[in-house]
């Protein structure tokens, strides 16, 4: 009955993310399918920052009081669009058998997820020590209780354990088996938008390819739903995928909701986990380039959103005293062999393919190799090896930081990206072969 | 050969080899499926949190059973899970643990705890009673110590 609930509790998380997404306007209407991919990202951490909010002002954690404001703006646009409702993005003009190949490939994958995701309890110990932890502490609390932050030692964002609490909620209690599933849906939606990304660009067969590869990376299965399911890294990686194609939408024509909706994401990714942070501020520096080479300055003003969600996040702990912070946990620290530990333990993890398969293989190979580039496909470079390079960066300078601990992790955030950018490099090589692509 | 058609032929094989590598997964998933299967779906939910957590999964049952939701308790166990399972387990339950015995003994002369839960070893105080013993398989004995 629970996994029931909560799959159902899914669902609404992903109907009120797709209800903003399209009373606000945040996407043109003919990118449904992206929408779909965006809606459950948005709708969990709206939702999230719903009891975020509510615990600031002493508004009760009940059911009623988090769904009702939902309900209505749902009740709004049901009443605005019944009529307009299409499904047409469903429909496709011809399969082939290679699609229907693809297509089971990637259903029998889902499948073992989702079966290994109810398989068992919360098996990670970043799940058990941090994430489901404090969503636990605030279930119980009834809130966010400061004091119980500093017991469990921790100044983490709150997005992805206020997303368990939301769960535990509805159910009306601690289960961490079913609420697993928030990280079953997070690998779902995330195929979704890098589906609906490549569908777009390239023929069915490139996208449904592509969508595979990625779905069977033994690191996103097991993050998915298998033994690691319950940590931020899945969520932190759909995050900052979709921020990056919003960002990547935004430069084609500077449009303003683009940019409010990148905004908007970028907020919570950066209280997904703090190395969202390098992504804001590696997206945002190229979105001000654009802004300061087309002379837009009132866009400025849009990078307020996530600005004030950082800021904000950083005043709480401090009012409320958190001595626990990364900085204090990992000071400053620099020695040779730390040096020399932090680029051969990354570049060992790149080349495990037990983990990543032939993903960062074939990235690194395709960007030594100087495939022709269009404008995207740098974008995507500057955000992977911005990432990449800050996550080497405090390897080396940072105390109890080492690859082993962590790199496979980390990589995760970057690797949907990775995987699009090697379909658009494999794309220019492939141009002549009429069947595989336009 | 143009260096154009050696990157071409050396991206695809990369391609090929990783398409090949992804069926692969799918067939040694779905066979180990079956594995996982049979190894988890007859454990009841605690024998699968033993599975995972060992036998600190039964020292925190016990605890949990004989000790009020607000109490403090100062925990002995060389296990390095033991803090943060702890929490997970026992919270509101506020406990503090160390697998230092000489820390443990000279805070529990403090009397700050409402109790003293101690996983394999002894310990006997004068301000403190024993109140619970479980042995446990694999010659585990957990110890419970209430403050007179």
């Amino acid at each position: 009955m629970n996994i029931f609930i909560v799959l159902i509790t899914i669902l609404f998380m992903s109907f009120v993310g797709y209800v903003v997404i399209r009373l606000f306007t945040l996407l043109p209407k003919k990118m449904v399918l992206f929408t779909i991919g965006c809606s459950y990202g948005l709708g969990a951490g709206l939702i999230s920052l719903q009891l975020y909010l509510y615990s600031r002002f002493n508004i009760s954690w009940s059911k009623e009081s988090l769904i009702f404001p939902w309900i209505i703006l749902i009740v709004l646009f049901l009443f605005k669009n019944m009529k307009k409702m299409s499904f047409k993005f469903l429909r496709t003009k011809k399969t082939e058998p290679i699609h229907i190949v693809f297509i089971i490939m990637i259903l029998i994958t889902v499948s073992y997820v989702f079966f290994e995701v109810l398989l068992r309890p919360v098996t990670v110990w970043d799940g058990w020590a941090i994430w489901l932890l404090r969503a636990k502490l605030f279930f119980i609390d009834g809130k966010i209780n400061s004091l119980a932050l500093n017991y469990v030692k921790s100044d983490y964002p709150l997005i992805i354990s206020l997303l368990n609490t939301f769960i535990y909620l509805i159910l009306g209690k601690v289960d961490d088996s079913a609420v697993l599933l928030t990280s079953f849906a997070f690998y779902i939606f995330l195929a979704i938008g890098l589906f609906s990304v490549l569908k777009n660009k390239f023929s069915l067969t490139y996208a449904l390819l592509f969508t595979f590869l990625l779905m069977t990376i033994q690191t996103f299965v097991r993050q998915g739903g298998r033994l690691e399911a319950g940590q931020a890294d899945l969520p932190l990686g759909y995050y900052i995928f979709i921020s990056t194609i919003f960002l990547i939408e935004y430069l084609k024509n500077s449009s303003a909701k683009f940019l409010l909706s990148l905004n908007i994401f970028l907020g919570i990714t950066i209280l997904v986990k703090p190395e969202g942070l390098f992504t804001a501020v590696a997206i945002s520096v190229i979105a001000i380039f654009n802004i300061h080479m087309k002379k837009i300055y009132h866009q400025l003003k849009f990078f307020i959103i996530w600005i004030i969600f950082f800021l904000d996040w950083e005043i709480y702990k401090k009012f409320n005293n958190l001595k626990y912070t990364y900085i204090s946990a990992h000071p400053l620290e620099m020695t040779w062999g730390k040096t020399l530990n932090a680029i051969w333990g990354t570049l060992k993890e790149l080349v495990n393919i037990k983990s990543w398969n032939l993903l960062w293989v074939s990235y690194f190979a395709s960007l030594l190799m100087k495939v022709p580039r269009n404008e995207t496909s740098k974008i995507l470079n500057i955000i992977i090896l911005s990432q990449l390079g800050a996550y080497i960066f405090m390897y080396i300078f940072t105390a109890r930081n080492t690859p082993e601990s962590s790199i496979e992790r980390l990589l995760v955030h970057i690797a949907p990206l990775g995987v699009y950018s090697i379909a658009i490099s494999m794309r220019q090589l492939l141009k002549n072969f009429q069947n595989i692509s336009h | 050969m143009t260096p154009l058609s050696l990157k071409r032929k050396i991206l695809l094989l990369l391609l090929l080899i990783w398409i090949v590598l992804s069926f692969l997964s799918v067939f040694y998933n779905a066979v180990k499926s079956v594995s996982e299967a049979k190894a988890w779906l007859p454990l009841s939910d605690s024998e699968k949190r033993q599975k995972i957590f060992g036998n600190l999964h039964p020292f925190f049952i016990f605890i949990k059973t004989h000790t009020e939701k607000n109490s403090n308790i100062l925990i002995f166990s060389d296990d390095a899970k033991t803090y943060y399972l702890g929490i997970y387990y026992l919270y509101p339950r506020i406990i503090y643990t160390t697998e230092n015995i000489k820390e443990f003994s000279f805070l529990a002369k403090t009397l700050k705890y409402d109790y003293i839960a101690i996983f394999n070893n002894n310990f006997s105080g004068n301000n403190y009673k024993l109140i619970k013993v479980q042995n446990f398989e694999g010659n585990n004995r957990f110890q419970l110590l209430k403050r007179k």
